[in-house]
């Protein structure tokens, strides 16, 4: 008896464990629901087609459409499913179009739908990551080029393309057409300059320094902080942002990857390649010589750089409008006094004005798009979804939210947020309101309007920083945002890859003094023996395929 | 379970003397056939069947196209990984990180396992034993965060050498030290968990043996090195040589966590070459191409240290 009963338990065991093998075979998690219970029918009702006019919404139709996107940690913190967000309710109420929300979790959920033939109306994603890009995604017959219902459909963003003809121009692929929804900066200045330098200004106070200009006088700045006691006076995250000293010479470093690439004189150059870059290197190593950039910089992460500034052990870093909160509000506690400001960008002359900048583009191609996959039945209908952000309404929803509930406008006719959004009552931060409410939290298919991160400065510091960093912002060497062929890309991430890692090997041993000065020969023939001069070539020639647009 | 004594029977064919043997096992043992079978079918669906996708590494995949969609392309990136500048080095530091794991961390396990095992408080000796293995469980990601908070110029690593009169140094950016951060903390780890299966082969050991030992005279130590060393010879030897079977794969993520300009040139191993290199642009085929380069190379010092093994010491995996 004993004995069958034990069979019978192995045999129930092992039928057990079978099963749950197999059901690892079928599809990652998704989540899916739906925004109401409307019935999924594919039967389109009759659509009002008045172009250019906005009262087409809401639409009259029972069409729904499936839109899949990544969920960000701002919503996922308080919704299981963008559909079930005050936004996403709201949009369908104004458009009339019900949209079910498929999202997935997996890293490479965005492979695996595309592998999958099976694709939703609407992907939202960063489109660079198609192998080839958008294009090559087009040319797959994946997607649809919104060029033959723009007109009718997409009025709206029609109508903006022609009122920014520059940023369009951008948009628009070297064969003329338009893929997708972008994620556009909004107008304005200060959308440009991202971050900039930080400095303790109780330091300097105590130093009787003003804020450095010159790089002469950062040096002073600097050292004197060193004598006062602070360890690692300059300190910044994975060090990259330090190249604002490069950019007093004249040089952009960043990421060393296309991020060095910029326009000099009408010609497309490679930071380091060029001949300051050695008057920089020299300046560079002398400051870590003399122990005032920070001796873990290679190592600092953005944890660890934080910590440092506010326990005093660094005082000048390179950050954003935000952090600059966080420092003085935080510090505060520890450090009497503590105040960190903004410093402008170094110069070599004092009175010059530094003409690179930490400025992007309005658009950049490497960012969210949402587009039309062929596999729509619809796409008329998309993209009216996917217009109506574009429209005035839709850009206000999409920024700054629902009228009195999360913003008010003034009798000036300045749009301002509520308590709702900046004091929440359940405790949610401003990010998580945002979340819920509208789309401005993160990237997305939308217009980004430049004065809602105003909104969120708390500190007089922040806005001085804003005006700061604004006064002098100038466009003149940034590279715009120039696509390469796919035999050009191949060609080139290779090249851009090997002499990233060179580059930053040797920028870091100039930098410690393992590597002399007198071996810089060495360095550039090197780089040229890594085919720097063909990435340059491909880039010159994008760039000129570009104003010829 | 006894073993019937088979009649004389006239040789049959070796392919069907097998199934004959094994149906004739089936009938009698079949609830031990049904227990391997989810195992079986877990290998054959998921490292079997998916190795027909090895042709991505020789073609231009594009996932659109799919499989039989996208075109060949031959060796092209193989040659672009053999082309890559930074070959040589790569290779060697995947080698060399191995090799140092090998003298180091292949050791360490079967030492604390051999120590423990000498302590006769079987409590101390159980505690001591569960909090060896709980690093194990700890992700990589917030180990190499510990350990950079650690490193860095006032970390606490930096304290202790400052204690001890030494200057401080921004350890993870010397060149010199990164293998030895890299290996100690992968010791400190992998300890706990890597020594489970000795412990269980030391205490299979035959107590009879230690005790006629001892009534030879044999000394602790004596009694280590000539009973329990050997008895757990076999285990030793095969978990080295599945070591030696994965040479050239060094985890990218502790690497990429660990490693900053300043030490690529002792830190970048295959992985993260291939990382940074191909998964940017989701370069499946480069990335397939080189992992079938590493498979390759592994099985062939597979079959050699088994083959070493087996005429050296009688003990091999097959």
């Amino acid at each position: 008896m004993k004995k069958t009963f034990l069979k019978a338990a192995c045999f129930t065991v092992a039928v057990f464990i079978l099963f749950t093998t197999l059901t690892a075979c079928t599809a990652g998690s998704k989540t899916i629901s739906t925004t109401s219970s409307t019935a999924a029918s594919s039967i389109s009702a009759a659509v009002s087609t008045t172009a250019g006019n906005e009262s087409v919404y809401p639409l009259k139709t029972d069409v729904k459409l499936t839109y899949w996107s990544e969920m960000n940690p701002n919503v996922s913190a308080n919704y299981k499913n963008a559909g079930d967000t005050p936004f996403a309710q709201e949009l369908a109420k104004r458009t009339g179009i019900q949209v079910e929300y498929i999202h997935s979790t997996t890293d490479e959920a965005f492979a695996l739908l595309m592998a999958s033939n099976d694709l939703p109306d609407i992907i939202e994603f960063w489109w660079d990551a198609y192998p080839g890009g958008p294009s090559q995604a087009l040319k797959d017959d994946q997607i649809i080029a919104l060029n033959d219902i723009m007109d009718e459909h997409a009025p709206n963003f029609t109508k903006w393309l022609k009122a920014h003809p520059d940023v369009a121009r951008q948009i628009r692929w070297d064969e003329g057409y338009y893929i997708g929804f972008p994620c556009v900066l909004g107008d304005g200045k200060e959308v440009y300059v991202q971050y900039g330098p930080q400095i303790r200004k109780d330091l300097l106070d105590k130093l009787k320094l003003s804020v450095p200009e010159t790089v002469d006088e950062w040096y002073s700045a600097l050292k004197g902080m060193k004598d006062l006691g602070v360890a690692a006076p300059i300190t910044a995250n994975k060090g990259y942002r330090i190249d604002f000293l490069a950019r007093a010479f004249g040089i952009v470093i960043g990421d060393l990857k296309v991020g060095a690439f910029y326009i000099e004189d009408g010609k497309v150059v490679y930071g380091p390649m060029q001949p300051a870059y050695k008057d920089y290197l020299a300046t560079w190593r002398k400051w870590y010589a003399d122990g005032l950039i920070d001796k873990d910089i290679a190592t600092v992460d953005g944890n660890i750089a934080k910590a440092k500034i506010l326990d005093g052990s660094s005082a000048a870093t390179v950050g954003t409008v935000g952090t600059l909160y966080t420092y003085n509000d935080t510090a505060q506690k520890n450090i009497p006094g503590f105040q960190m400001v903004a410093a402008p960008l170094p110069v070599l002359k004092k009175g010059d004005v530094n003409k690179y900048p930490f400025v992007e583009n309005q658009y950049t191609p490497s960012e969210v798009q949402a587009v039309i996959t062929k596999q729509c039945k619809h796409p008329d209908i998309a993209a009216r979804l996917l217009d109506y952000l574009w429209s005035e309404e839709g850009i206000i929803l999409a920024n700054w939210g629902i009228k009195d509930k999360t913003y008010t406008v003034g009798v000036d006719g300045k749009f301002k947020y509520t308590d709702f959004v900046k004091n929440n009552p359940d405790g949610w931060t401003v990010s998580r309101v945002k979340g819920g409410y509208m789309r401005s939290y993160a990237s997305g298919p939308f217009y980004q309007d430049v004065t809602i991160a105003f909104q969120t400065y708390m500190i007089p510091e922040q806005f001085e920083a804003r005006d700061l960093w604004t006064k002098t912002v100038s466009l003149e060497h940034l590279l715009p945002p120039m696509r390469r062929t796919a035999s050009e890309d191949e060609e080139f991430t290779k090249i851009i890859n090997d002499v990233k890692t060179y580059s930053e090997e040797c920028l870091l041993k100039f930098m410690m003094g393992t590597m002399s000065l007198d071996e810089y020969d060495t360095y550039t023939a090197q780089m040229k023996q890594l085919g720097i001069d063909r990435a340059i070539e491909i880039m010159q020639a994008a760039y000129t395929r570009y104003l010829a647009k | 379970m006894s073993r019937e004594i088979l009649p004389e029977i006239v040789p049959e064919k070796p392919l069907l003397a097998i199934f004959h043997r094994i149906s004739k096992d089936f009938k009698k043992n079949w609830f031990v056939y049904l227990m391997v079978l989810p195992v079986v079918t877990y290998y054959l669906i998921f490292y079997y069947v998916p190795m027909y996708g090895i042709q991505i590494g020789f073609k231009d995949f594009n996932i659109a196209k799919g499989y039989s969609g996208s075109p060949w392309v031959g060796l092209k990136y193989f040659k672009m990984f053999f082309d890559s500048f930074y070959l040589w080095r790569v290779l060697r530091n995947t080698v060399l990180i191995n090799l140092y794991e090998l003298i180091f961390s292949f050791p360490a396990p079967i030492l604390f396992a051999l120590l423990l095992n000498e302590v006769k408080n079987r409590r101390f000796k159980k505690y001591v034993q569960t909090i060896s293995y709980l690093p194990h469980f700890i992700s990589t990601v917030v180990i190499c965060g510990i350990i950079t908070n650690f490193c860095v110029s006032d970390g606490l690593i930096n304290d202790i050498i400052s204690l001890l009169g030494g200057e401080r140094n921004s350890l993870l950016q010397n060149v010199k030290y990164f293998r030895t951060i890299f290996i100690a903390s992968g010791i400190w780890q992998g300890l706990g968990f890597s020594s489970i299966i000795y412990f269980a082969a030391i205490s299979a050991v035959d107590q009879e043996l230690y005790q006629s030992a001892i009534i030879d005279g044999a000394s602790r130590f004596r009694q280590v090195w000539h009973i329990t060393l050997p008895s757990i010879k076999p285990t030793i030897i095969i978990l080295l040589i599945l070591n030696i079977g994965g040479f050239l794969n060094v985890g990218f993520q502790k690497i990429i966590l660990l490693y900053n300009p300043a030490t690529y040139e002792v830190a970048d191993v295959i992985s993260s070459h291939v990382y940074t290199y191909g998964l940017q642009k989701l370069n499946w085929s480069y990335g397939a191409a080189v992992g079938l380069f590493n498979s390759v190379a592994n099985l062939i010092l597979l079959i050699a240290a088994n083959r070493v093994s087996k005429k050296v010491s009688e003990i091999s995996l097959w």
